[in-house]
Protein backbone atom coordinates (compact mmCIF):
# COMPACT_ATOMS: atom_id res chain seq x y z
CA UNK A 1 0.00 0.00 0.00
CA UNK A 2 3.00 2.47 0.88
CA UNK A 3 4.39 1.74 -2.23
CA UNK A 4 1.15 2.58 -4.27
CA UNK A 5 1.09 6.11 -2.27
CA UNK A 6 4.50 6.74 -3.16
CA UNK A 7 3.79 5.82 -6.89
CA UNK A 8 0.49 8.52 -6.35
CA UNK A 9 2.63 11.21 -5.03
CA UNK A 10 5.08 11.01 -7.91
CA UNK A 11 2.17 10.58 -10.63
CA UNK A 12 0.90 14.18 -8.26
CA UNK A 13 4.21 15.96 -9.15
CA UNK A 14 3.79 14.58 -12.94
CA UNK A 15 0.80 15.58 -13.73
CA UNK A 16 1.37 19.30 -12.15
CA UNK A 17 4.42 19.45 -14.54
CA UNK A 18 2.36 18.44 -17.38
CA UNK A 19 -0.28 21.11 -16.29
CA UNK A 20 2.50 23.77 -16.07
CA UNK A 21 4.01 22.69 -19.43
CA UNK A 22 0.45 23.06 -21.59
CA UNK A 23 -0.25 26.22 -19.64
CA UNK A 24 2.69 27.60 -20.97
CA UNK A 25 2.17 26.08 -24.56
CA UNK A 26 -0.89 27.50 -24.72
CA UNK A 27 0.28 30.87 -23.70
CA UNK A 28 3.38 30.83 -25.92
CA UNK A 29 1.66 28.95 -28.92
CA UNK A 30 -1.82 29.89 -28.78
CA UNK A 31 -2.53 33.25 -27.25
CA UNK A 32 1.66 34.69 -28.26
CA UNK A 33 1.82 32.30 -31.71
CA UNK A 34 1.40 35.13 -33.71
CA UNK A 35 3.63 37.86 -31.98
CA UNK A 36 6.33 35.24 -30.93
CA UNK A 37 6.61 33.40 -34.01
CA UNK A 38 4.93 34.76 -36.52
CA UNK A 39 2.26 31.78 -36.72
CA UNK A 40 -0.90 31.79 -38.93
CA UNK A 41 -4.82 31.37 -37.09
CA UNK A 42 -4.73 27.36 -38.39
CA UNK A 43 -1.31 26.68 -36.87
CA UNK A 44 -2.26 28.43 -33.77
CA UNK A 45 -5.71 26.47 -33.21
CA UNK A 46 -3.83 22.98 -33.68
CA UNK A 47 -1.34 24.15 -31.28
CA UNK A 48 -4.10 24.90 -28.85
CA UNK A 49 -5.86 21.75 -29.54
CA UNK A 50 -2.96 19.86 -28.63
CA UNK A 51 -1.90 22.00 -25.34
CA UNK A 52 -5.34 22.15 -24.37
CA UNK A 53 -5.83 18.13 -24.86
CA UNK A 54 -2.64 17.92 -22.57
CA UNK A 55 -4.44 20.92 -20.03
CA UNK A 56 -8.13 18.65 -19.64
CA UNK A 57 -5.55 15.01 -19.75
CA UNK A 58 -3.43 16.22 -17.04
CA UNK A 59 -6.39 17.61 -14.80
CA UNK A 60 -8.75 15.18 -15.03
CA UNK A 61 -5.75 12.78 -13.80
CA UNK A 62 -4.55 15.10 -11.15
CA UNK A 63 -7.99 15.05 -9.95
CA UNK A 64 -8.54 11.93 -9.61
CA UNK A 65 -5.26 11.22 -7.90
CA UNK A 66 -5.79 13.64 -5.42
CA UNK A 67 -9.36 12.29 -4.21
CA UNK A 68 -7.76 9.10 -3.84
CA UNK A 69 -5.04 10.20 -1.84
CA UNK A 70 -7.56 12.34 0.14
CA UNK A 71 -10.06 9.20 1.09
CA UNK A 72 -9.01 6.22 3.00
CA UNK A 73 -11.58 4.00 1.75
CA UNK A 74 -11.39 5.46 -2.21
CA UNK A 75 -7.37 4.74 -1.65
CA UNK A 76 -7.88 1.19 -0.83
CA UNK A 77 -10.39 0.62 -3.39
CA UNK A 78 -8.85 1.64 -5.98
CA UNK A 79 -5.17 -0.23 -4.74
CA UNK A 80 -6.90 -3.19 -4.73
CA UNK A 81 -8.47 -2.28 -8.35
CA UNK A 82 -5.02 -2.02 -9.44
CA UNK A 83 -3.31 -5.05 -8.06
CA UNK A 84 -6.35 -7.27 -9.10
CA UNK A 85 -5.59 -10.20 -11.05
CA UNK A 86 -7.83 -10.39 -13.27
CA UNK A 87 -7.92 -6.72 -14.27
CA UNK A 88 -4.22 -7.33 -14.82
CA UNK A 89 -5.16 -10.26 -16.64
CA UNK A 90 -7.68 -8.20 -18.13
CA UNK A 91 -5.46 -5.63 -19.19
CA UNK A 92 -2.66 -8.11 -20.93
CA UNK A 93 -4.99 -9.88 -23.38
CA UNK A 94 -6.47 -6.67 -24.07
CA UNK A 95 -2.98 -5.68 -25.17
CA UNK A 96 -2.20 -8.12 -26.83
CA UNK A 97 -5.09 -8.74 -28.76
CA UNK A 98 -5.08 -4.48 -29.81
CA UNK A 99 -1.59 -5.17 -30.68
CA UNK A 100 -2.55 -8.17 -33.14
CA UNK A 101 -5.00 -6.55 -34.52
CA UNK A 102 -3.33 -3.37 -35.35
CA UNK A 103 -0.44 -5.31 -36.86
CA UNK A 104 -3.55 -7.12 -38.80
CA UNK A 105 -4.69 -4.01 -40.44
CA UNK A 106 -0.45 -2.53 -40.75
CA UNK A 107 0.02 -5.43 -43.12
CA UNK A 108 -3.49 -5.02 -44.80
CA UNK A 109 -3.11 -1.84 -45.21
CA UNK A 110 0.48 -2.44 -46.63
CA UNK A 111 -0.97 -5.02 -49.45
CA UNK A 112 -3.68 -2.80 -49.77
CA UNK A 113 -1.65 0.57 -50.89
CA UNK A 114 1.29 -1.27 -52.30
CA UNK A 115 -0.96 -2.89 -54.92
CA UNK A 116 -3.67 -0.42 -55.94
CA UNK A 117 -2.01 2.55 -55.32
CA UNK A 118 1.81 2.71 -55.88
CA UNK A 119 4.88 1.14 -54.51
CA UNK A 120 5.69 3.85 -52.89
CA UNK A 121 2.35 4.39 -50.66
CA UNK A 122 2.87 1.51 -48.80
CA UNK A 123 5.75 1.98 -47.33
CA UNK A 124 4.58 3.59 -44.28
CA UNK A 125 2.00 1.07 -42.85
CA UNK A 126 4.69 -1.53 -44.27
CA UNK A 127 7.76 -0.03 -41.92
CA UNK A 128 5.49 0.70 -39.11
CA UNK A 129 4.32 -3.22 -39.51
CA UNK A 130 8.17 -4.70 -39.62
CA UNK A 131 8.83 -1.96 -37.03
CA UNK A 132 5.84 -3.62 -34.35
CA UNK A 133 6.88 -7.36 -35.39
CA UNK A 134 10.60 -6.37 -34.77
CA UNK A 135 10.29 -5.04 -31.19
CA UNK A 136 7.81 -7.76 -30.20
CA UNK A 137 10.25 -10.41 -31.62
CA UNK A 138 13.15 -8.71 -29.19
CA UNK A 139 10.63 -7.96 -26.32
CA UNK A 140 9.97 -11.66 -26.47
CA UNK A 141 13.79 -12.63 -26.51
CA UNK A 142 14.65 -10.32 -23.42
CA UNK A 143 11.22 -11.79 -21.49
CA UNK A 144 12.20 -15.23 -22.91
CA UNK A 145 16.10 -15.02 -21.99
CA UNK A 146 14.41 -13.75 -18.64
CA UNK A 147 12.00 -16.35 -16.87
CA UNK B 1 -11.25 -25.82 -13.51
CA UNK B 2 -13.86 -26.19 -11.17
CA UNK B 3 -14.07 -24.46 -7.83
CA UNK B 4 -16.00 -24.72 -3.98
CA UNK B 5 -15.76 -21.05 -3.19
CA UNK B 6 -19.26 -20.10 -3.68
CA UNK B 7 -20.37 -23.70 -1.39
CA UNK B 8 -18.30 -23.10 0.99
CA UNK B 9 -18.41 -18.80 0.86
CA UNK B 10 -22.51 -19.41 1.32
CA UNK B 11 -22.21 -21.98 4.12
CA UNK B 12 -19.81 -19.78 6.16
CA UNK B 13 -22.02 -16.78 5.70
CA UNK B 14 -19.37 -14.38 4.08
CA UNK B 15 -20.22 -12.26 1.31
CA UNK B 16 -18.49 -11.93 -1.35
CA UNK B 17 -17.24 -8.31 -0.42
CA UNK B 18 -15.94 -10.03 2.64
CA UNK B 19 -14.16 -12.65 0.46
CA UNK B 20 -12.78 -10.06 -1.50
CA UNK B 21 -11.46 -7.71 1.27
CA UNK B 22 -9.86 -10.45 2.68
CA UNK B 23 -7.69 -11.57 -0.18
CA UNK B 24 -7.24 -7.75 -1.85
CA UNK B 25 -9.30 -8.41 -5.21
CA UNK B 26 -12.31 -6.93 -6.55
CA UNK B 27 -15.70 -8.72 -5.53
CA UNK B 28 -15.81 -9.12 -9.82
CA UNK B 29 -13.22 -10.82 -9.35
CA UNK B 30 -14.89 -13.58 -6.50
CA UNK B 31 -17.67 -13.55 -8.71
CA UNK B 32 -15.94 -14.72 -11.85
CA UNK B 33 -14.28 -17.49 -9.97
CA UNK B 34 -17.38 -18.40 -8.43
CA UNK B 35 -18.99 -18.68 -12.08
CA UNK B 36 -16.09 -20.61 -13.41
CA UNK B 37 -15.23 -17.54 -16.38
CA UNK B 38 -11.56 -17.26 -14.73
CA UNK B 39 -9.07 -19.34 -12.97
CA UNK B 40 -7.12 -18.21 -10.24
CA UNK B 41 -3.40 -18.10 -10.10
CA UNK B 42 -1.35 -20.00 -8.05
CA UNK B 43 -0.94 -17.18 -5.90
CA UNK B 44 -4.47 -16.37 -5.63
CA UNK B 45 -5.57 -20.11 -5.17
CA UNK B 46 -3.42 -20.22 -2.17
CA UNK B 47 -4.54 -17.11 -0.54
CA UNK B 48 -8.56 -18.92 -0.80
CA UNK B 49 -7.46 -21.75 0.28
CA UNK B 50 -5.56 -20.67 3.45
CA UNK B 51 -8.70 -18.32 3.97
CA UNK B 52 -11.00 -21.33 3.73
CA UNK B 53 -8.46 -23.50 6.02
CA UNK B 54 -8.71 -26.12 3.25
CA UNK B 55 -6.09 -27.50 1.05
CA UNK B 56 -5.89 -26.36 -2.75
CA UNK B 57 -7.41 -29.67 -4.26
CA UNK B 58 -10.28 -29.86 -1.78
CA UNK B 59 -11.07 -26.37 -3.00
CA UNK B 60 -9.96 -26.22 -7.08
CA UNK B 61 -11.17 -29.70 -8.56
CA UNK B 62 -8.89 -30.22 -11.75
CA UNK B 63 -11.64 -31.63 -14.03
CA UNK B 64 -8.99 -32.34 -16.83
CA UNK B 65 -10.24 -29.84 -19.64
CA UNK B 66 -6.79 -27.87 -19.46
CA UNK B 67 -5.22 -30.99 -19.71
CA UNK B 68 -7.38 -32.14 -22.75
CA UNK B 69 -6.28 -28.45 -24.68
CA UNK B 70 -2.91 -29.50 -24.08
CA UNK B 71 -3.58 -32.44 -25.63
CA UNK B 72 -5.06 -31.12 -28.53
CA UNK B 73 -2.42 -28.38 -28.86
CA UNK B 74 0.47 -31.17 -28.55
CA UNK B 75 -1.11 -33.29 -31.61
CA UNK B 76 -1.56 -30.15 -33.66
CA UNK B 77 1.99 -29.40 -33.22
CA UNK B 78 2.81 -32.38 -33.60
CA UNK B 79 1.24 -33.28 -37.34
CA UNK B 80 2.52 -29.63 -38.73
CA UNK B 81 5.75 -30.62 -37.67
CA UNK B 82 5.30 -34.23 -39.23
Amino acid sequence: MEEYINTLKKRLTIWKLLLLFSVAGIGIFFIFGSVLFGMDVELRRAFGAMFGFLFIFSLCYFVTDSTTLGSDNKLREQYIRNIDERNLSIEAKSSRVTLNIVMICLFISFIVMSLFIGNNAGTVPGICFYGIWLIKSAVKYYYNKKM
Amino acid sequence: MKNRIQELRKSRKVTQQELADALSVTRQTIISLENGKYNASLVLAHKTAQYFGLPIEELFIFDGEDENIDVIANLMNKSLLD
